[in-house]
């Protein structure tokens, strides 16, 4: 036993759960970049509406929004893809009625190819003023991905009820360059725009050369779960980075199934419906941080990924959240290879 | 109530979006779109919690994570690009706010090493493995934390509770890596001694 070790078990001893309470300085922080910009009062109701579903947002930006643009038609197939209804394992799910299900999962793209994801997805907006969550209506999401990482590929959804798109910058020789808007209030068409280039590393859709067995898969997702919260957690969600939104080829798929069933925690239910009403296998892990169930669901014969859903397994206060709600939910749809970002398949 | 906790959903459905992101990216991105910066809260805030948690107690932690993101904020026009990982930065605001906490982190490691012994060990598995003898020498242990300089602190604390490498340690208190090195040696040297007294176990090393 050495001195480190001894001192990590006083750091375990000395350890404090972060209370509810950051939430108050997180609201500080956002306090902070709202003064920075607004001016008197100015401040606004485009903020409400842009507050609402912030993690997307946010999300969006983070990869280089250019602009919030309009999306003229939005595809939905069968025309009743977006309503609401209610499955046998409580609360709302997404409904994907119309055209079966396409999803290619044992189609490899070349390097040059993208591979293009159609997600019917719900999720939960929260405002950040008022702390009222409710769920969005359906809707859609469409990404292309660039199968070696290295072309700009592009992803398109709604988020709060907006249509948002975003070019995801390629990832060449090191470097990537993309266009942003030089203010955030800039953050509409025809806004002046910035051009910026930094470092980076691919991140290829084509998930081919990850490990084919599960110890190394497991290894491959311990390296990706470094971060504020329990390994275990974080592992579960690195699961989702490998499955979401890429080509997984079989061999591939069986390992991240197999290590994800042995994360410590993980719960299994061979008889489980997606949030699509497939039947499905599904792993799920619930956060002791803040008490959400994560959910994966599988396709029992291919371990192809066919979604995710999100449930609070407790109260959340002030959000108007209740134990047991189902937060969000997304089915994959389609996942085929074209050749061009913003290409549609037949 | 947590952020964290009032979007889970989007978090499950745009990780996409965000993840791939490395902090640099975000940092940089926030200086056109300042909101982006609060994702960096999201990311980071219970890892530095925990931190400043340990070695000032709960009550100074809250208010000092949200002074740093509001310091990180400010500063972030400044922030190196070629650094993905935003962690030693954060680090180094924290600890340089810590600093001027000195007595209440004094009194923290008094009052463990004042604290009766424990001979039972509770909770997961991983800490049986430690094992009792663990336990017993926290007073010990806490003692000599109190007792070293305020850099040497530093530097042990970060490699043992931040998980920081040397490199790492090295940018966020913004010294070169032999220093690191030669202060974590001191500092454990130190730590050894209050700790060879109490349980011979440990002169093995």
């Amino acid at each position: 036993m050495d001195d480190l070790k001894m001192l990590g078990d006083l750091g375990r001893h000395l350890d404090e759960e972060p209370p509810a309470a950051l939430a108050a300085q997180r609201e500080r922080l956002a306090e902070a970049i709202r003064g920075g910009r607004s001016r008197g009062g100015r401040r606004s109701r485009r903020r409400l509406a842009w507050s609402g579903g912030s993690r997307p947002i946010l999300g969006l930006a983070a990869l280089g929004t250019a602009a919030a643009i309009g999306i003229p038609v939005m595809l939905i197939s069968g025309g009743s893809g977006s309503s609401v209804q209610s499955t046998a394992t409580g609360g709302p799910a997404v409904t994907v009625a119309g055209s079966g299900p396409a999803i290619q999962s044992d189609t490899a793209p070349r390097p040059d190819q993208f591979v293009y994801v159609e997600t019917r997805q719900q999720y939960e907006s929260c405002r950040v003023v008022t702390s009222e969550c409710r769920l969005d209506p359906a809707s859609m999401r469409r990404v292309w991905l660039s199968a070696d990482g290295t072309r700009d590929g592009r992803i398109e959804q709604k988020t709060a009820g907006r249509p948002m798109s975003a070019t995801v910058p390629g990832c060449r020789n090191g470097k990537q360059t993309q266009l942003l808007p030089e203010k955030k209030a800039a953050g509409r068409p025809g806004g002046p725009m910035v051009r910026v280039t930094e470092s980076c590393t691919p991140h290829p859709a084509d998930h081919s050369g990850l490990p084919k067995d599960p110890t190394g898969m497991r290894n491959h997702l311990y390296d990706q779960s470094d971060g504020g919260r329990s390994r275990e957690e974080l592992m579960f969600k690195a699961v989702g980075e490998v499955a979401r939104e890429s080509y997984v080829p079989a061999k591939v798929r069986k390992a991240l199934f197999t290590a994800a069933s042995r994360i410590p925690g993980v719960t299994r239910d061979p008889k489980a419906v997606d949030p699509g009403g497939r039947r499905a296998v599904r792993l799920a892990f619930t956060s002791p941080y803040d008490g959400v169930r994560r959910e994966y669901f599988f396709d029992p014969a291919s371990y192809q990924y066919l979604g995710t859903r999100a449930v609070a397994t407790k109260d959340v206060p002030g959000s108007g959240t209740k134990k047991g709600e189902v937060t969000g939910s997304a089915a994959v749809w389609r996942l085929v290879v074209v050749d061009r970002a913003g290409q549609l398949p037949d | 109530m947590l952020p964290a906790a009032v979007h889970p959903v989007s978090a499950v459905i745009s990780e996409r979006l965000v993840q791939p992101d490395s902090d640099a990216r975000l940092i940089v991105a926030s200086r056109h779109d300042p909101e982006v910066f609060a994702e960096l809260f999201d990311r980071y805030s219970a890892m530095l919690y925990r931190y400043v948690a340990k070695r000032l107690g709960p009550e100074v932690a809250d208010d000092l994570v949200g002074e740093t993101f509001l310091v990180a904020f400010q500063k972030r026009h400044r922030y190196d690009a070629e650094h993905h990982d935003a962690r030693p930065w954060l680090f180094g605001i924290i600890t340089k706010l810590i600093s001027r906490h000195r007595r209440t982190e004094a009194a923290r490691y008094r009052a463990v090493e004042r604290s009766p012994r424990e001979v039972v060990t509770e909770g997961p598995a991983d800490r049986v493995a430690v094992g009792v003898s663990a336990a017993a020498t926290r007073p010990a242990l806490a003692g000599a934390l109190a007792g070293l300089s305020r850099g040497d602190r530093d530097v042990l604390l970060l490699v043992a509770w931040a998980d920081l490498s040397y490199a790492e340690t090295a940018d966020a208190l913004g010294i070169p890596v032999g220093t690191v090195r030669s202060r974590l040696n001191r500092a454990r040297r130190k730590v050894r001694a209050a700790l060879g007294d109490t349980n011979p176990l440990l002169d093995e090393e």
